[in-house]
């Protein structure tokens, strides 16, 4: 099949898209060879589907939300294949730091504690506060209620601060 | 707006801070703050949390997106003969580069990347991709003459009315000007089989020499360049080798006494084989 020039104009737009879907993959899988794959899974279902992209709203969205839904599809199989998978935000009442990033420079220390947020508390937090979308919107791409996308939220941002906190007392 | 009552305060002061409260809650909140220690002490903390968690997405935002993901892009929904063209061969590098297919998911370094990256957060992560990645990429080599193509391209390929210096009505005078101003003999492709339209050229500065630009235009009006200077590696031949800058694709090779990189649109899924056709006819 060759491209059409409809496709190839898809195709970059998806390319400008990768940082920003790197960084939502990485929020639901927490490390970077799993979200490169998700990504690379949901460009390829995006391109195969670009006749249904009605061009209204962020083209972003759209792909995230397939990707949201190639993940949790992933999270299933892999519970069925090992008896496990990502613990849900609720059961996970502690973040894992690793003892060494005292050692690290500062930059890794901030992509490795955003890295070990939970899931369902970094996503919101990326799709809300850092990249502008309304409630609705991040409820509608994560599958989840308004109430929550609030209540991740708030949880999210305390977490970060609790960080904060960490950080300057190690320091002292 | 969604009605917060009954919530937990700090989720209403955190929909507080994003301005999602109803009015009328917004001055309840105002009245909460202005009068409780303790209301305003994890307002703060959600604003330092915002704040905070804010930056460290943006950094998320500077690595390097790996070259696959972008060739993925291009090449799905292709048939597969599609992905090796003819003379390939002959090119090593990038344009022989094993295609990454993902069939299902992805049990495969999982463990591995996990153990790098615990160990050293983001180099983990550069390590394990290097591990992974088929094609030379550079991610934090110093400036090279590369660097400036790319400056020059995302300036030039947006004039309208001067978008080269000397046009291609004047081809003849463009082999010999840009010839004997690089040192660098060459022939003017014709891309017309690639429905590429050669518009002229300039004469650029890039890693301090002199280098000509040889600049074409696609149907949809994107613009693709050439560009070549006298390289110290002489009598040396490389394969192509591809990178990426965020919306730049480069297929560069060393053939002869200079160095020659295709410039484009990084999405185009066929600046690798239009890279081929001018390694091949320059």
């Amino acid at each position: 099949m060759r491209p059409t020039a409809e496709t190839n104009e898809f195709r970059r737009e998806l390319v400008s898209l990768l940082p920003k879907l790197r960084r939502f993959a990485m929020t639901l899988t927490r490390n970077s060879n799993d979200a490169d794959d998700l990504v690379q899974e949901a460009c390829e279902r995006a391109i195969t589907r670009s006749h249904l992209w009605n061009g209204e709203g962020r083209l972003e969205s759209w792909v995230y939300a397939m990707t949201r839904n190639l993940w949790v599809d992933e999270i299933r199989k892999r519970k069925v294949r090992t008896g496990s998978g990502t613990v849900d935000v609720g059961e996970q009442d502690n973040l894992h730091v690793e003892a060494s990033a005292d050692k690290a420079v500062y930059a890794k220390q901030l992509h490795k504690l955003i890295m070990t947020m939970p899931e369902g508390l970094s996503s919101v937090f990326l799709l809300v506060n850092v990249e502008g979308h309304s409630y609705r919107e991040a409820a509608d791409i994560l599958g989840i209620p308004i109430g929550t996308v609030m209540s991740r939220l708030s949880a999210a941002r305390i977490r970060l601060a609790a960080m904060i906190a960490e950080q300057t007392e190690r320091r002292a | 707006m969604e009605s917060t009552q009954g919530l937990p305060l700090e989720v209403r002061l955190s929909a507080y801070l994003d301005g999602q409260l109803p009015e009328a809650e917004m001055d309840e909140i105002d009245g909460i703050l202005a009068k409780d220690d303790e209301a305003r002490t994890v307002f703060e903390k959600l604003k330092r949390g915002s704040e905070f968690g804010a930056r460290a997405f943006d950094r998320l935002l500077q690595e390097p997106v790996p070259l696959e993901l972008v060739r993925g892009i291009r090449q799905a929904g292709q048939a597969d003969d599609d992905d090796t063209p003819a003379g390939i061969a002959a090119i090593p590098a990038a344009a022989g580069a094993p295609r990454r297919r993902v069939t299902g998911y992805w049990p495969r370094t999982v463990a591995a990347s996990l153990a790098l990256f615990a160990a050293g957060g983001a180099l983990g992560y550069l390590v394990g991709e290097r591990h992974d990645a088929s094609a030379p990429l550079n991610l934090a080599a110093a400036r090279t003459w590369l660097d400036d193509i790319v400056d020059y391209h995302r300036i030039y390929s947006r004039q309208t009315r001067h978008l080269v210096e000397v046009p291609a009505s004047e081809g003849a005078h463009i082999a010999e000007w840009l010839s004997q101003s690089t040192g660098v003999a060459f022939t003017l492709p014709d891309l017309s089989g690639q429905k590429l339209t050669f518009e002229g050229a300039r004469l650029l500065v890039a890693g301090g020499k002199p280098t000509a630009q040889l600049i074409y235009r696609d149907a949809e009006g994107e613009i693709f360049a050439i560009c070549f200077l006298q390289s110290d590696m002489a009598g040396g031949e490389t394969g192509l080798t591809e990178t990426m800058r965020n919306d730049l694709g480069l297929v560069s090779w060393q053939k002869g006494n200079a160095a020659y990189v295709v410039v484009g649109p990084s999405a185009d899924p066929d600046l690798q084989r239009l890279a081929e056709t001018v390694f091949s006819t320059i």
